[in-house]
C-alpha cells in the first residue's frame, strides 16, 4: 500500500528537482500554461523516459504515443518496461483515472517502490459565471459523461446501501449530475469543501454553488472539509470515514490533490470486503481549453510502498 | 405535532418511499384497463421525468401487492406476483464487450439471473410475513430444502433451505463485482439469466408452492442499459409466457433498441401492448390529471391529520374501490377540498385586484392614457375602466393599442357592454376579453418585477404549471406548506395557504426547476441555456402592448421535417423532450392556413412564473429553422442580436437590455 512520505511544496520552479532517471507520465501538454511548464521542467531536468497516457473511458483501455491497450494490460504494455524502483507522475496534466490505474497496478508490482506525484497550482482559475445567461459559449464537447464505470473500483449498490462521499469544487452540474441521472438513493451523502482553498475566499463558493444539495432530501448529514492542495490530508480523511464500517462511492470532483488523496485510498483498500466495499463514481469533464493561467505554487507528493496493512 | 405538514410533501421520489406502497399509491381512475398483473404478455411502461413511473411498477411488485397493511389474502391475490427490479445501472455498465470480450454476454447472464433470484428469495421474506391464509404452504416453504440439483449450478456445496438462499446470492454477486474488478481468467460458474429463474419457478410449482402463479419481472430503468443488455432481454420479453413474464419501463422519447438476439425485432402490435404513463393511465383528460392530483394532496393530508375524514387511504390503492372513487359526488368532494387547501383567485378577481391597488391601478391608468395619446384622442382614460367592470378594464387597457381599434367605437361598445346590451358587437367584445385577460393581466405585473401575479396560485393553477409531471406538483405544494410554516403559527388544523404564499412558492419552484435543468443529462447546461432563451423570448413576446396572440409558452419550426434541422439540434431537442424541458405535442392550432409545421413543444410550464408568462398552451410562436438554430447552438451575441430583432419587429419599447436580463426575472 502507499503512504506519504512528505509533501514538497515551491514557490519557485527553479527550485525543484526530479531524480533524472526517472520515468515520467503525463498527459497532454497543451491544455493550459501549466501543462507547457510541466513540459519544460521535465525537459530542464532533463528526464529520460517521458510517456504520454490516456485512458479511454468508453473501451476501458488505454492510449500512449503508439498504440491502445486494454485497461488490464496497463503493467505488461507500460509500466513493466521500464525497471526503475521510482517513477514520476504529473497529476497536472493527468485525470484521476489515470492516477488511480498507475497507483494502483505499481501497488501490484514488486520493483516500484516510489512515487512522487507532480501537481502545479494555477495563478488564476478562469471563472464562468455562473448565472445562467451569461456562463460560456456553447460547445457540445463541453458535455458530461454520465459516470461510466471504472473496472476495478465500480461497486454494485444491490447489495447494500452505501453512502456518496463527495470532493466537492466549483461546478454543481458535475455533483447535480449524480443525484439526477443516478436513480440511487444513497443512504448518507457527505460533501467535503476544500479548506482552505486555494485562494482564501474560494471555498465559499464551492459551499454557495453546491447550497441546495446540503439538504436532507439529498440525505445530506454535515459538511467536511479538507485542504485543496493536500492529498495526506484527503485520504486520511477517507480512511476516517471509512472506519464507520460503512461502504462508500466517492466521486472526486473538486481539487486534482483531493483526488491524488482519494485514488491512494482506492488503491489501498482494492481488496475490498463484503462489509467494506469502496467504489468510485468520476465523470469525465471535457475540459475546455485555457480553463487556468498561469502556474502558481508547485507541489511534489512522496509517496512510498509499505507492505502489510496499517 | 412533532413533524411538519410540509416534510409530507417533501419527498417526491418514488426512491424516496419504502417499497411498501399499500395505502399510498393512488390508484388512477382508469386503472383497470392498465393493471399490469393481468398482463399476460410483456408490456413496455413509458413515462418522462417525474411522472411517476417507478411507484406504478411499485404498486404491482410483491412488496406492495404482499403487505402486510392487506389484512387478508387469498389464492386469487397471488395469480400473479410482481417482481421489481432496478438494475444497478452504473455497475452494469462494465459489463460489455471491450472489457469483457466475448464472455460479457455469459456475465450479463450471470448478473442478471443473480439479481433475480435475490428478488425471488426476497420474496420467500414478504410472502411469509404477509397475510395469505395457507398457513400450511407457508409452513412448508419455511422448511423447504432446495434440491441439490439447483444448488450445484450455483456451485453452492452445501444443502440449504429456499430462505437462506439470499444470504447466498448476496455472497455470490459479491464475488462476481469483485472478480469483474480483474476478469482475465473466467468467472467460476455461468447462469443463463431466463432458465436459471425458470428453474426456479419449475422447482417450486413441482412441490405444490405457487402452483397457479405467474411471475412477472418488470425492469426499471431499461433505457440506462447498454444496447447489447436490451436485446437480451428483448428476447426473454419477446418469448415471456406464463409462468414467467418480463416487462420493461423506460423514459418516454429515450433511444431504446427493438432488437433481440436473433434478427426478429419486437413488434409493438403482436409482441408487446405499450402504456404511456401519462397519455394513458394518469392524464389522459386534464381533469383525470388533477383528480388525481386532488386525491394524492388529500391523502397525503390524511396521513398527517388522521383524526379527520378526507379521503379513506385504506381505499386508494384498491382496483374494487375503483367504482365508488368515480362518483361525480366523491369527485368534486375531493378537488373542492384541494381547491381550500390552494386557493385561488378567477381572472375576473385579479383584474379586480388590479383595480383596487393603487400602483397597479396607476400603472393602468397610464397605459390608457399612453394609447390615447398615439391615436391622438383627446377621450379621457377614465372613460375605459370602471371599478365594476374590472376585467373589461383591464383589456381596454391593451385593446386601445390595436391599431385596428378606434376609441370612439371601444368606449360605445365599453358603456353597451356595461348597460347589458345583447348584440354581436358586444358578444364579440365579450369573446375579446376573456380570450385577452390573462396576457392583460401579465402585461400589468410585467412591468413590475417584485410583484408576482396571483395567476399562479391555486390548485388547479398548480395542476397546469406542473402539467403531468407528478413530482412538479408535490414540490410546488411542499414549498407553499414551507411558506405557509414559515408566516404562521404552527396550529393543528388543515391549514389554507393564502394567494401571496402560493405564488411566491410558486415562483421558488420555477427557479429552482432553471437551476436543475443544469444537471440534467450530459447536455445539462445546454437545455438550461435554451429553456432560459426560450424563455426570455416568450416573456419579450408577453410584453407586446397590443396581446395580439397572447399567452405564449409553446413553439413550432416552420420546416417540412424536423430531422432537416441542424443535427445538433435535433441532438438537443431530442435531450429536452428526455429530460421534459420541452414536451412535444402533434400540432393542434393552425395559426396560418399555409402552416407547414407538425410538431408543437411547450416549455415546462413550471418555468412560467420565472419568466412572467402563461403556463396556458394558447398560441404559439413558430420560428424559423434559423431562428431555433440560434436559439440551440448560437453565441450570446447572436442571440442578442436575435432578440433585438424581435424587439423591433413585435415593437416592444421597454424591452430592457438583455445583458441585465439573468436576475430580473
Amino acid at each position: 500500500m502507499w503512504k506519504f512520505k512528505n509533501i514538497e511544496t515551491y514557490n519557485n520552479p527553479d527550485e525543484v528537482s526530479f531524480e533524472t532517471d526517472y520515468v515520467a507520465y503525463h498527459g497532454d501538454y497543451a491544455l493550459d500554461d501549466r501543462g507547457r511548464f510541466v513540459e519544460s521542467l521535465f525537459d530542464q531536468q532533463e528526464i529520460k523516459n517521458k510517456v504520454y497516457l490516456k485512458y479511454d473511458e468508453m473501451d476501458f483501455s488505454f492510449q500512449d504515443k503508439e498504440k491502445k491497450f486494454k485497461k488490464n494490460e496497463l503493467t505488461e504494455e507500460l509500466l513493466e518496461k521500464y525497471k526503475y524502483s521510482s517513477i514520476i507522475i504529473d497529476a497536472t496534466t493527468l485525470s484521476f483515472a489515470e492516477i488511480l490505474y498507475i497507483l494502483s497496478d505499481s501497488n501490484k508490482m514488486e520493483t516500484i517502490q516510489n512515487i512522487q506525484i507532480l501537481y502545479v497550482e494555477p495563478s488564476e482559475y478562469q471563472f464562468l459565471n455562473s448565472s445562467i445567461t451569461t456562463h460560456d459559449e456553447f460547445s457540445l464537447s463541453d458535455k458530461l459523461q454520465p459516470f461510466p464505470p471504472l473496472p476495478g473500483f465500480t461497486i454494485n449498490t444491490e447489495l447494500e446501501k452505501v453512502e456518496l462521499v463527495v470532493f466537492l469544487g466549483f461546478e454543481k452540474q458535475r455533483l447535480g449530475q449524480i443525484f439526477s441521472t443516478e436513480e440511487v438513493i444513497y443512504e448518507n451523502f457527505i460533501p467535503i469543501v476544500p479548506l482552505p482553498g486555494f485562494s482564501p475566499g474560494w471555498e465559499n463558493r464551492t459551499i454557495n454553488n453546491h447550497l441546495k444539495f446540503f439538504d436532507p432530501r439529498y440525505s445530506f448529514s454535515e459538511i467536511k472539509y479538507v485542504s485543496a492542495n493536500n492529498p495526506y490530508q484527503s485520504l486520511k480523511l477517507l480512511e476516517k470515514i471509512a472506519q464507520t464500517g460503512k461502504s462508500f462511492r466517492v466521486a472526486p470532483i473538486g481539487t486534482k490533490p483531493n483526488a491524488i488523496g482519494c485514488a491512494v485510498f482506492l488503491v489501498n483498500n482494492e481488496d475490498s470486503r463484503e462489509d467494506a466495499n469502496y467504489g468510485a463514481l468520476y465523470d469525465f469533464p471535457v475540459k475546455s481549453k485555457k480553463r487556468s493561467t498561469g502556474i502558481g505554487k508547485i507541489h511534489v507528493y512522496n509517496l512510498i510502498k509499505e507492505i502489510g496493512n496499517s | 405535532m412533532q413533524q411538519r405538514l410540509s416534510q409530507i410533501f417533501k419527498k417526491n421520489r418514488a426512491e424516496e418511499f419504502p417499497d411498501d406502497l399499500w395505502g399510498k399509491y393512488v390508484l388512477p381512475l382508469n386503472y383497470a384497463q392498465f393493471n399490469l398483473l393481468h398482463e399476460t404478455k410483456g408490456v413496455k411502461v413509458i413515462g418522462g421525468r417525474g411522472t411517476g413511473k417507478t411507484m406504478y411498477l411499485k404498486y404491482h411488485a410483491y412488496h406492495t401487492q404482499l403487505s402486510n397493511k392487506r389484512l387478508k389474502l387469498v389464492k386469487n391475490d397471488i395469480d400473479t406476483i410482481g417482481i421489481y427490479w432496478k438494475p444497478d445501472t452504473h455497475f452494469v455498465q462494465l459489463i460489455n464487450e471491450s472489457y469483457l470480450d466475448n464472455k460479457w454476454d455469459a456475465v450479463f447472464n450471470t448478473y442478471v439471473a443473480l439479481s433475480l433470484l435475490m428478488k425471488f428469495s426476497e420474496l420467500i421474506d414478504v410472502f411469509l410475513e404477509s397475510n395469505y391464509d395457507d398457513i400450511s404452504m407457508k409452513n412448508k416453504l419455511k422448511d423447504f430444502m432446495i434440491p441439490k440439483d439447483f444448488t450445484e449450478e450455483l456451485k453452492i456445496d452445501q444443502e440449504i433451505r429456499l430462505v437462506e438462499l439470499r444470504t447466498k446470492i448476496r455472497g455470490l454477486l459479491f464475488k462476481l463485482q469483485n472478480w469483474l474488478h480483474n476478469p482475465k481468467d473466467d468467472f467460476y460458474f455461468y447462469l443463463d439469466g431466463k432458465a436459471t429463474i425458470e428453474y426456479i419457478i419449475q422447482i417450486w410449482k413441482d412441490n405444490n408452492f405457487f402452483k397457479d402463479t405467474t411471475f412477472h419481472i418488470f425492469i426499471d430503468e431499461f433505457e440506462n442499459l447498454r444496447e447489447e443488455h436490451q436485446k437480451i432481454i428483448n428476447t426473454w420479453m419477446k418469448h415471456g409466457e406464463s409462468p414467467l413474464i418480463f416487462s420493461i419501463a423506460y423514459k418516454k422519447h429515450a433511444h431504446i433498441t427493438d432488437e433481440t438476439t436473433s434478427s426478429e425485432h419486437t413488434q409493438r402490435r403482436n409482441d408487446h401492448r405499450i402504456i404511456d404513463l401519462i397519455d394513458d393511465v394518469y392524464a389522459k383528460t386534464d381533469d383525470d390529471f388533477k383528480l388525481l392530483s386532488a386525491e394524492i394532496i388529500a391523502s397525503k393530508i390524511q396521513e398527517f391529520f388522521p383524526e379527520n375524514k378526507i379521503i379513506d387511504r385504506n381505499r386508494i390503492s384498491v382496483e374494487k374501490e375503483l367504482i365508488d372513487r368515480k362518483s361525480t359526488e366523491y369527485k368534486n368532494r375531493i378537488i373542492l377540498f384541494a381547491n381550500e387547501l390552494f386557493p385561488s383567485l378567477s381572472y375576473r378577481e385579479i383584474a379586480n385586484l388590479i383595480m383596487s391597488d393603487k400602483t397597479l391601478k396607476n400603472k393602468l391608468i397610464k397605459n390608457i392614457q399612453l394609447a390615447l395619446k398615439t391615436k391622438g384622442s383627446d377621450f379621457p382614460a377614465s372613460y375605459f375602466y370602471d371599478e365594476e367592470f374590472p376585467d373589461a378594464s383591464v383589456v381596454n387597457a391593451t385593446l386601445l393599442f390595436r391599431s385596428r381599434i378606434l376609441p370612439d367605437e371601444l368606449y360605445r361598445l365599453f358603456q353597451e357592454y356595461k348597460k347589458g346590451v345583447k348584440s354581436k358587437a358586444v358578444s364579440a367584445y365579450k369573446e375579446q376579453i376573456s380570450n385577452t385577460l390573462v396576457g392583460s393581466i401579465l402585461y400589468i405585473y410585467i412591468s413590475f418585477p417584485q410583484r408576482i401575479c396571483p395567476i399562479y396560485a391555486g390548485f388547479e393553477r398548480f395542476c397546469l404549471m406542473s402539467r403531468n409531471n407528478l413530482r412538479h406538483l408535490l414540490e410546488l405544494c411542499y414549498q407553499s406548506f414551507v411558506e405557509f410554516e414559515n408566516s404562521t403559527q404552527a396550529k393543528a388544523e388543515i391549514p389554507k395557504v393564502n394567494i401571496e404564499l402560493q405564488a411566491k412558492a410558486a415562483k421558488f419552484c420555477s427557479r429552482q426547476e432553471l437551476d436543475t435543468i443544469s444537471e440534467l443529462g450530459s447536455y445539462g447546461k445546454d437545455l438550461q441555456k435554451i429553456a432560459n432563451r426560450l424563455g426570455i423570448v416568450f416573456s419579450l413576446k408577453q410584453k407586446i402592448k397590443t396581446q395580439s396572440k397572447p399567452e405564449n409558452i409553446h413553439f413550432s419550426v416552420e420546416t417540412h421535417a424536423l430531422e432537416s434541422l441542424d443535427e445538433k439540434v435535433n441532438t438537443l431537442l431530442y435531450e429536452a423532450k428526455l429530460w421534459n424541458v420541452l414536451q412535444e405535442f402533434d400540432e393542434t392550432t393552425k395559426d396560418s392556413s399555409d402552416s407547414i409545421v407538425t410538431k408543437e413543444f411547450m416549455l415546462t410550464p413550471i418555468l412560467a412564473p420565472y419568466y412572467k408568462i402563461s403556463m396556458r398552451k394558447i398560441h404559439k410562436i413558430v420560428f424559423s429553422p434559423e431562428e431555433i438554430k440560434i436559439l440551440f447552438l448560437s453565441s450570446d451575441a447572436e442571440f442578442d442580436k436575435l432578440y433585438k430583432k424581435f424587439v423591433k419587429e413585435w415593437k416592444i419599447e421597454d424591452a430592457g437590455d438583455l445583458g441585465l436580463f439573468g436576475e430580473n426575472y
